[in-house]
């Protein structure tokens, strides 16, 4: 059978990318005991002193725990759904455009953003949310009242999502716009010659042709579950909005200020890990049962 | 057989009210760019005193000469440049062996699955930070550049994403090419890559930009400043003074550092290289490149 | 996505330890002290060296055979000033030691100053991969000492300190040594921060106040006027209500107006009974938040200020022309604001004064940086030498000739501030009796003469060199704001308690909301109470009994 020929050679070409993931991946995986130490540098692995799940449970014993747990989840999930949606509609808007030219240059640009650190970034968006800003501005231009957005934990998550959205929807409307060409003319085609309008070709045609994409990206995305976005929120927060913005990154990361911090960090990424891998797992098997569809 | 082009229907009123809401939504993005720029092309004084928004004030070039003067900065740039070569180039290599053969279902390919997971498994779970810097210590790899290529040569979830890609191809192509008598490197390489170009194009620029934009792993393991590639360099440029500062020490050097306007140059001068890369990529994701037809 | 969750190792900086470094632990990397060692017939190689070799105890005395020392160096990022030829590991600096004691200096690893020095530093740590001798901060000094990667240093500096460093050290009647000593024992060498580096002025823009006609505020009330004028009365005369009263920054650093009223946010005092209080839970606090809170709904401070992150900005741009959250130092951010515009005068003052007239200034830790040596190097008492040179400079003509020259002093191998504790009025003095031709600028101390010459240089000459502006502003404005009768305020306490660990940040996080919340208005004065409450019950009554029992011992 040509299977079994076959075979061989894709274990072959398997081969050098498993012995990396082996050596840098799997292995220092071997050193995450420390979330279950009082790691102590002098003594190392072998000897530092087993706590076991004490890191964990100063992580949920805190006075704000819940809080900042649910800051991360919150915030994480709405910024899954915009990352899914705004780049999804914006790569559906730019493939029906009919401007070629235009096009190219649409796309390039709305990737830059993506290229600023967020310690630039922050600069910029206070100045642009501050009450001399051009957005509050307009709202009093407009009657209403100046918003000190990055102050009011009503506004904070939001401002935290949208902006960071903005900087990054162009990456992902990359990948769609690479998954639209792979949905073959000839479908066009032949919804033409049946007579389907634009919205009918989008809604038959495009949106089945991705959707492999579209579930991929989401199922992948729920590895984010618990990354609410340190480096940008560390640079907009500040105690006003503690309440509302602060995560388990940044106070993990306060708690890192006083002393070096070894179990705790690597205990929170190891709950990170379990977390997302369940909830990767549960989609995969949830599409596999309910829809007989391998998510990858 | 030629396709009947989309392009002969008239533009309507629906196709400019399109273009009119991405270029505002395009506009959004340039601002901060913009922003940037101008300030790398005013006098440093006027930036420090906030006064330039989106047009140079007191224009000068002396930003970008101080860049060239600079020698630091280009050694940063060429190990940059070695970095992207060699980084991107084998993790294409990489990313193309893995992603064929776990293109192929369980039944083509037999522990396919175990290997799938294994990649997930290996996205979402580490050790942390000293293990794995501990491996490629071991390995010998410190300070050389090989440190910045090899541990993480493979980029999962762009393995990921071409696996996918290649999962949705017609399977007349596997078809047809079997009954041609290909093997599978055969199948790999004459047909299954040149129809994967969108994703492989994407999933490149990603490595590029993924391997440019990296300071971190450039900091941690370059002993020596020459060695830093080019963000690591700019990262401990971009200084904000604070004038709370209570070590005069400190402040006095901050003064000196602390040059918006010239790090605003050079944080410009970084982008500059990816968007000259850029079209060149680019046209395989907007137009691509599909069987027997000619697109716009 | 993609490989984001090693960037989590990043902000963690947590550490796992590969099987390889079980191997690791005690190895040196520092190869050069092996063969050193070997000819240094004198020295036995642990550290304890009792005299029990040949070489007598010399503590300025040059070593027989040459002495390697690694180091992990920091270094100014964008620094220009090292001559043709030289490097980090052969400059004047490092030549000075070698010519002086056969000192060598050798990278294990460079890192530009600030966070990527503070990473590499943590990483070399933690991976248990250390350089002979490192300059670190006292988070670190903690880990390594529980790590035992440190030598102890008691006997080495009992025997080879000069008599001037030790000096030096009992200037501070123990205060230095305290955090450096660890169940009595010396593990490091700690640096000496310059007292008046912390003290907080008030800064404001001079020919503001002439052109309204007023005075620098006396007390609270005066310069809550000063910032309603300076709103309303358009000092920068451009006919716009763009200029700010009072600016604040989000770490809400009011410092001047705190101690008006004798409250002290943030620092350990002893109260009148001598019972330990942490300056943030007293009465006193209560009330200065009152003016504070008053002062913002009037629209006096910077609605803002919590949230910008940049005040520069409006400082240099002529916005802004009073604020309180910088030290004598600050001369050296204000150059771009007598660019922008060279009417433009701060001047500093030990202002507002509190209810008997007097100006609190508050002080900082004695040190925060410590000088220390791996575990298991061979020549320990190196470092004891280096600092009696170190510590010296300033004292020694021919060092000074050598060294001050305009060479960035970041290039010192092993740095920190190690000066006396009131250099800069010191300075100030004879700068200003050379002005005044009281003595001739030659007979000043080469670091003297070097601030000298830059402030004679702006006044002849004002604003045309940045750097001397920085200099004259800083020294002759700031430092000049220092000669005014302080009553200083010294905390008991700058360090870290073994519940701190734990419970520090909550509590920290529950301070920093409550005086925000209450200056911006957004809680009552009473919120104040119920913090004081929690606070105590959440740890903070736990970690002062801890602070009085070491404070006893």
């Amino acid at each position: 059978m040509r299977n079994r020929r076959f075979q061989f050679h894709y274990h072959l070409m398997m081969l050098p990318g498993i012995v990396v993931l082996c050596i840098f991946s799997i292995v220092p995986m071997l050193g995450g005991v420390i979330a279950f130490q009082d790691f102590n540098p002098g003594l190392g692995f072998f000897r530092s002193e087993w706590v076991g799940l004490d890191n964990f449970r100063y992580l949920f014993e805190l006075r704000d725990s819940r809080t900042i747990f649910f800051n991360t989840v919150f915030i994480a999930l709405m910024k899954m759904a915009a990352h899914l949606i705004v780049p999804l509609l914006f790569a559906l808007m730019l493939h029906e455009l009919r401007f070629g030219r235009l096009k190219r240059w649409i796309q390039t640009i709305v990737y830059l953003p993506h290229f600023l650190s967020w310690v630039i970034l922050s600069g910029i968006v206070i100045q642009l949310l501050s009450s001399e800003g051009p957005i509050n501005q307009l709202i009093v231009a407009l009657g209403g009242q100046s918003i000190m957005f990055l102050g009011d934990n009503n506004w904070f998550p939001y401002v935290i999502v949208a902006s960071d959205t903005w900087k990054e929807f162009g990456f992902e409307t990359i990948i769609y716009l690479a998954a639209l060409t792979g949905i073959s003319p000839d479908l066009y085609e032949a919804a033409e010659v049946d007579g389907a309008s634009r919205m009918r070709k989008l809604i038959h045609v495009t949106l089945p042709g991705i959707a492999t994409t579209v579930v991929l990206l989401a199922t992948l995305s729920l590895g984010n579950i618990l990354n609410a976005g340190f480096d940008q929120i560390f640079n907009l927060y500040n105690p006003l909005v503690y309440a509302s913005g602060d995560i388990i990154d940044t106070y993990v990361y306060r708690v890192g200020l006083l002393n070096i911090q070894y179990g705790l960090g690597t205990a929170v990424g190891l709950m990170k890990s379990v977390v997302s891998f369940l909830l990767i797992v549960m989609s995969y098997w949830m599409a596999s049962r309910f829809a007989n569809y391998r998510v990858f | 057989m030629q396709a009947i082009s989309t392009n002969t229907r008239k533009l309507t009123i629906t196709d400019y009210l399109l273009a009119t809401l991405l270029v505002l939504i395009t506009l959004a993005c340039i601002a901060p760019i913009w922003h940037t720029v101008a300030v790398s092309l005013s006098d440093k004084s006027a930036v420090e005193g906030g006064k330039v928004l989106f047009v140079p004030v007191d224009f000068t070039w002396n930003a970008y000469l101080k860049i060239l003067d600079d020698a630091k900065f280009f050694r940063a740039f060429a190990v940059s440049l070695e970095r992207v070569v060699l980084g991107a180039g084998i993790q294409f290599l990489l990313t193309v062996l893995m992603a064929y053969p776990l293109s192929m279902n369980s039944r083509e390919f037999a522990g396919r699955n175990i290997y799938m997971w294994f990649i997930v498994f290996t996205m979402l779970f580490g050790g942390g930070l000293i293990p794995w810097y501990l491996v490629v210590k071991s390995l010998g790899m410190l300070n050389s550049i090989w440190a910045l290529v090899i541990p993480g040569a493979v980029p999962v979830f762009n393995v990921i994403l071409v696996m996918n890609f290649m999962r949705n191809l017609p399977k007349e192509l596997k078809e047809a090419a079997y009954i041609d008598g290909s093997g599978p490197w055969h199948l790999l390489l004459r047909i299954y890559i040149p129809v994967a170009v969108p994703a492989l194009a994407t999933v490149t620029l990603f490595s590029i930009v993924a391997h440019w934009n990296d300071f971190f792993q450039g900091l941690i393991l370059m002993s020596k400043p020459e060695n830093y590639p080019l963000q690591t360099y700019i990262q401990q440029l971009v200084v904000q003074l604070d004038l709370n500062e209570t070590d005069s020490d400190k402040l006095e050097q901050a003064a000196k550092l602390s040059n918006k306007s010239l790090n605003a140059a050079k944080i410009f001068v970084t982008i500059i290289p990816v968007l000259l890369v850029y079209p060149f990529l680019q046209r395989y994701f907007i137009h691509g490149i599909t069987l027997g037809s000619v697109k716009e | 996505m993609k490989g984001k969750h090693k960037k989590i190792g990043l902000l963690m900086l947590a550490c796992s330890l590969a099987f390889v470094s079980a191997c690791n632990s005690n190895n040196s990397n520092s190869g050069s002290s092996a063969p050193s060692s070997a000819s240094n017939s004198g020295e036995s190689p642990s550290a304890q060296a009792s005299g029990a070799g040949s070489e007598t105890v010399d503590p300025l005395g040059k070593y027989a055979e040459p002495v390697t020392m690694t180091i992990g160096k920091a270094v100014p990022p964008d620094d220009k000033t090292l001559p043709e030829g030289d490097t980090v590991e052969n400059n004047q600096f490092t030549r000075y030691f070698e010519e002086k004691l056969n000192l060598k200096f050798k990278a294990a690893w460079i890192a530009a100053q600030g966070d990527a020095y503070d990473q590499k530093l943590a990483l070399s740590i933690s991976s248990n991969d250390l350089p002979d001798a490192m300059v670190v901060s006292e988070k670190e000094l903690k880990t390594m000492v529980k790590a035992g990667q440190l030598e102890d240093l008691t006997k080495v500096y009992e025997q080879y300190a000069s008599p001037y460093l030790k000096q030096m050290y009992d200037a501070t009647n123990g205060k230095a040594f305290k955090n450096a000593t660890f169940d009595g024992k010396l593990m490091a060498l700690p640096n000496l921060n310059v007292d008046e580096d912390p003290i907080k002025l008030l800064w404001v823009r001079q020919d503001w106040l002439d052109k309204l006609g007023l005075k620098p505020p006396q007390t609270v009330d005066e310069l809550a006027a000063i910032a309603k004028a300076f709103i309303e009365q358009d000092p920068d005369g451009n006919g716009k209500p763009d200029t700010f009263g009072l600016l604040g920054d989000s770490d809400n650093t009011f410092g001047p107006l705190y101690s008006a009223y004798q409250a002290y946010p943030g620092m350990w005092l002893k109260d009148a009974d001598g019972k330990v209080v942490y300056g943030t839970t007293t009465p006193q606090m209560k009330e200065a938040l009152g003016k504070l809170s008053e002062m913002y709904a009037q629209g006096l401070l910077d609605k803002e200020y919590a949230i910008r992150k940049d005040t520069s900005e409006l400082i240099n741009g002529g916005r802004a022309g009073m604020f309180l959250f910088g030290g004598w130092s600050t001369g050296w951010g204000l150059y771009d604001s007598f660019k922008n515009d060279p009417k433009a005068v701060w001047k500093a003052y030990a202002l507002p004064l509190d209810g008997s007239g007097q100006y609190n200034a508050t002080l900082g830790p004695v040190s925060s940086l410590y000088f220390v040596v791996k575990k298991g190097y061979s020549n320990p008492e190196a470092l004891v030498k280096y600092l009696n040179l170190y510590a010296n400079v300033e004292n020694d003509a021919e060092a000074m000739a050598k060294l001050i020259n305009g060479v960035n002093a970041a290039y010192f191998p092993l740095r920190a501030t190690f000066v006396e504790p009131n250099i800069v009025t010191n300075r100030l003095k004879a700068v200003k009796e050379a002005l005044d031709g009281k003595i001739q600028p030659d007979q000043l101390r080469l670091d003297q003469k070097d601030v000298y010459d830059k402030v004679a240089a702006n006044n002849a000459d004002p604003g045309k060199d940045p750097g001397s502006w920085m200099y004259s502003t800083s020294y002759m404005v700031g430092g000049g704001a220092l000669e005014s009768p302080m009553n200083k305020v010294l905390g008991v306490f700058y360090s870290q308690t073994k519940s701190m660990e734990l419970k520090w940040p909550a509590l920290k996080k529950m301070e920093a909301e409550m005086i925000t919340q209450i200056i911006m208005g957004r809680e009552s004065l009473d919120a104040f109470d119920s913090f004081v409450a929690e606070w105590k019950k959440s740890g903070g009554d736990q970690i002062t009994r801890e602070i009085e029992e070491q404070l006893t011992e």
